[in-house]
């Protein structure tokens, strides 16, 4: 076949024009499928916001601020003052001049949001912890002692973190790919509860929390009332810090299927006084998602549905949500409760590092793993052979993989070991008992109920 | 076992209509109490035998008024008995005291006392944290497993006792000190006077050092098998007064060639000191017998290590007399001085200037010790030098 200068110069003129293409594509940011643009240019605020914050930094304070991205390092948040909990990373606020307080701000800011939630709900709880430090809980409380972190390379490829915490406050919004691909866990508390005066201002931060969650409880019937009371008393959360990846596995309360379109309505906008911290439109794409499970969402309170009694509690559970609100004892002003919650995802904590559950399976035969006898009535003897001294949990599970019996817990000695556990409280079958280190190895070994 | 459970969960768990006051909790519940703890708390051995549990005294904590954000603890005494025959060194603890109502306590386990793997009260350990699994619901048991090390794992464990209360006392090592400073001197008139000679000095040293372990030796065994009881602050008190005399006899003989007597009664008050360490433990007769022998033991290698270290040291130093002159009066100044910030604090009870500062100095012992070495060996080189000297200080040499 005879090829004309023509085509060639065609073929040219078009590898030329698919070259200069390829250039000036890679020079914009790359678009990540199916998130609107708007997410992309809040991540370009934020890293902008970043730079400007780092170009400030002297190179000590870079070095402890911008971290390399490790999920041990994002879960080093608490709700405990500097005095108790000493691991948190980064740089506090407190350590830095009034230009570099300045640009740190504007990076919370445009990662936040706005109005009575996101950054003013920061300024209040910063300007909280400043009140307890001086009237009666001593330095440990400040708005010096928050800390700020980069961990990872913040920009629009690879996952990093924005990690901000102290006292009361405490997230994690983790970019990949230019996304915001979580932005929990997420914790707020508040002491003091009631209005209170600091530089001139006047805050009550978490207000909208507590009347939103008692909105939803003043609109239940009586019926659902009982259906939502969870069991046992509630002094705090239990999801809270170093409570990483460790939700339920059996929801409690009440589906939210059988509610009211407005009581669905409530449920949803006491959420939203959760994710309407995090930026506008991110904030709207999660609350899309968090609306469209709500079927599948159940609520459950315990305590006078006031949300200011000690022991009163909220938990908003969904496929992907998790709130959990909970009123207890004050600690510098003891006069009156101060709330703990948190914010988290069951898929996206962290932008869902950590997530796919590390547990490795391991043989049963690595621990000689065995029971006697098996089948057995009501009384059996696990055993098993440890080559050094471990930290193990010991559970039986039914054939479902539900948790039947919590066997022990701790330290067993190298060598042969033997428990005796009792099984009268299971109805006959097949169950497994399950070995699990603390390295996240798990062996299992059938063990027959007759 | 001993609980120390905060009033405010408890009353959570419990009495919630009732005010948070632990007075009231305890003149009010105390009986049902004593019921809940009993149907909360159990030990099992592994083979599935039940300890006998008995509660105790129930109190509430001293509260320290300086404190901030102070919560009040109850401390409750639990006496688990395990079966004939059963493992001590190992069982399950069931417990759920307040857990089992407020699903968001927590219980920190630690082990305040081991003789076996060497846990004595001042640095208790972490074994667990009992508190409800979140993804279950459910409270594990907590396993209890310590090491098996035997009646010679505790011995070797109290002459590490042993070895410790010498080398982080800064009160007996100071006391040894200054009561070697003047050993190695000749006594002349109502004053120290020169060195008495290598063999002299090295023999008085270890007089001294003997005559010390024998009366501590005697009046911890009597002690530690409870023969002998005394208050600690008056103890206390006696050493730091062995201090202030010794430091005296360091600037002018006090008690002449009746060093070793001194030395012995000395021992004898220090001796009690450390029976109480022993005392405290609560052991049975033969581990009592084991940890006499190893804690002795520690406390014996320990000052030996020390001798070893500033004889050579005191010896070679002591040759030069007016540079020694000026150490000796400096150590035994610096004792004194110790001392008496001691005698305060012991009497008042909380610390002074003196006495940290001290404690602060006595952290960096070995740079002291190490100065003095290299103080005596830029002496011994200045010494070689300058031969006439010495050879004239031989003459005051004289037999003991």
């Amino acid at each position: 076949m005879k090829v004309s200068s023509t085509q060639i110069k065609f073929v040219l003129l078009g590898i030329a024009a698919w070259a200069i293409m390829a250039f000036t594509i890679e020079k914009t940011p790359q678009q990540v499928k199916g998130l609107p643009p708007v997410e992309l240019t809040t991540t370009q605020e934020v890293i902008d916001a970043v730079s400007a914050f780092k170009a400030t930094l002297s190179s000590t304070q870079i070095s402890s601020c911008f971290l390399s991205y490790s999920l041990t390092d994002a879960a080093k948040w608490s709700n405990f003052p500097i005095g108790i909990y000493r691991n948190r990373i980064g740089i506090t606020l407190g350590s830095l001049s009034t230009e570099q307080l300045a640009a740190a701000k504007k990076v919370l800011k445009v990662a936040s949001g706005t109005g009575v939630e996101g950054y003013n709900e920061l300024e209040g709880l910063l300007a909280a912890d400043s009140y307890l430090g001086s009237n009666g809980g001593g330095s440990e409380y400040s708005a010096g002692n928050y800390y700020i972190a980069l961990l990872g390379t913040p920009g629009l490829t690879g996952s990093w973190e924005l990690y901000f915490g102290g006292h009361h406050l405490a997230f994690a919004n983790t970019y990949k790919n230019g996304a915001l691909a979580g932005g929990t866990p997420s914790f707020r508390g508040a002491e003091p509860f009631a209005s209170f005066t600091q530089n001139g201002a006047t805050f009550q931060p978490l207000i909208e929390e507590k009347n939103a969650f008692a909105a939803i409880y003043s609109s239940l019937s009586s019926t659902q009332r009982t259906a939502a009371t969870a069991s046992g008393t509630f002094n705090d959360i239990v999801l809270g810090p170093q409570k990483d990846w460790q939700f339920p596995t059996a929801k409690i309360g009440l589906q939210c299927n059988s509610l009211s379109a407005e009581q669905k309505a409530l449920v949803l906008a006491g959420i939203k006084t959760y994710v309407a911290d995090i930026d506008s439109a991110n904030a709207a794409a999660i609350m899309a998602k968090y609306s469209n499970e709500i079927d599948q969402t159940y609520i459950a309170f315990k305590g006078t549905g006031d949300m200011v009694t000690q022991g009163d509690y909220i938990r908003i559970d969904g496929p992907s949500v998790w709130i959990e609100y909970s009123a207890q004892g004050g600690i510098v002003i003891r006069t009156a409760t101060h709330p703990h919650s948190v914010w988290r995802d069951r898929n996206y904590d962290y932008g869902g590092t950590g997530n796919t559950t590390s547990v490795k399976t391991v043989n049963a035969a690595v621990f000689k793993m065995a029971n006697f006898p098996n089948p057995t009535a009501d009384q059996t003897t696990l055993k098993f052979s440890l080559p050094e001294d471990m930290m193990l949990k010991i559970a039986i599970y039914d054939v479902n993989g539900r948790m039947v019996k919590a066997v022990a817990k701790g330290k067993m000695l190298k060598g042969n070991n033997a428990i005796a556990v009792d099984l009268s409280s299971l109805t006959p079958g097949i169950y497994t008992y399950t070995l699990e280190t603390e390295h996240g190895e798990r062996a299992s070994q059938r063990l027959v109920k007759q | 076992m001993e609980l120390q459970v905060p009033v405010s969960e408890l009353r959570l768990a419990l009495y919630p209509s009732n005010p948070e006051n632990g007075n009231l909790l305890l003149s009010s519940f105390k009986d049902s109490l004593l019921l809940y703890l009993q149907s909360h708390i159990q030990a099992v051995s592994l083979d599935g035998k039940k300890w006998a549990l008995k509660v105790g005294e129930i109190r509430l904590a001293k509260v320290d008024p300086e404190e901030r954000n102070t919560i009040q603890d109850l401390i409750i005494k639990i006496w688990l008995n395990p079966p004939p025959g059963a493992n001590t060194r190992q069982f399950i603890l069931n417990y759920d005291v307040i857990l089992h109502q407020v699903v968001t306590h927590s219980a920190l386990v630690s082990i305040r006392q081991d003789w076996e793997t060497g846990i004595v009260a001042e640095h208790p350990t972490d074994i667990g944290i009992i508190a409800r699994d979140p993804r279950s619901n459910e409270v594990f048991p907590l396993t209890v497993s310590l090491e098996n090390k035997g009646l010679w794992g505790g011995f070797w464990s109290m002459v590490g006792l042993g070895k410790k209360h010498i080398a982080e006392g800064t009160d007996h090592l100071l006391f040894l000190f200054t009561l070697l400073l003047a050993a190695p001197l000749l006594q002349k008139g109502k004053k120290w006077g020169v060195f008495g000679g290598t063999r002299y000095a090295l023999l008085r040293l270890l007089r001294i050092v003997t005559a010390f372990t024998i009366g501590h030796s005697i009046t911890l065994l009597a002690g530690s098998l409870d023969f002998l009881r005394f208050p600690t602050q008056p103890i206390e008190v006696l050493i730091a007064v062995s201090i202030l005399v010794s430091a005296l006899h360091a600037i002018r003989p006090l008690f002449p060639k009746r060093e070793v007597l001194i030395a012995a009664g000395f021992g004898l008050i220090h001796g009690l000191a450390f029976a109480h360490t022993l005392a405290d433990l609560e052991l049975n007769a033969t581990a009592m017998t084991l940890s006499i022998l190893g804690f002795n033991l520690g406390i014996e290698i320990q000052q030996l290590l020390l001798l070893a270290l500033i004889a050579p040291a005191l010896i070679v130093l002591s040759k030069q007399t007016r540079l020694f002159k000026y150490i000796r009066l400096g150590g035994a100044a610096f004792s004194m001085l110790a001392a008496l910030g001691w005698i305060v604090e012991r009497f008042v009870g909380h610390p002074n200037p003196i006495t940290e500062s001290v404690e602060h100095i006595g952290a960096f012992g070995e740079y002291v010790v190490l100065g003095l070495g290299l103080l005596a060996l830029a002496s011994y080189f200045a010494s070689t030098f300058n031969t006439t000297k010495t050879t004239n200080r031989h003459q005051w040499k004289l037999p003991i």
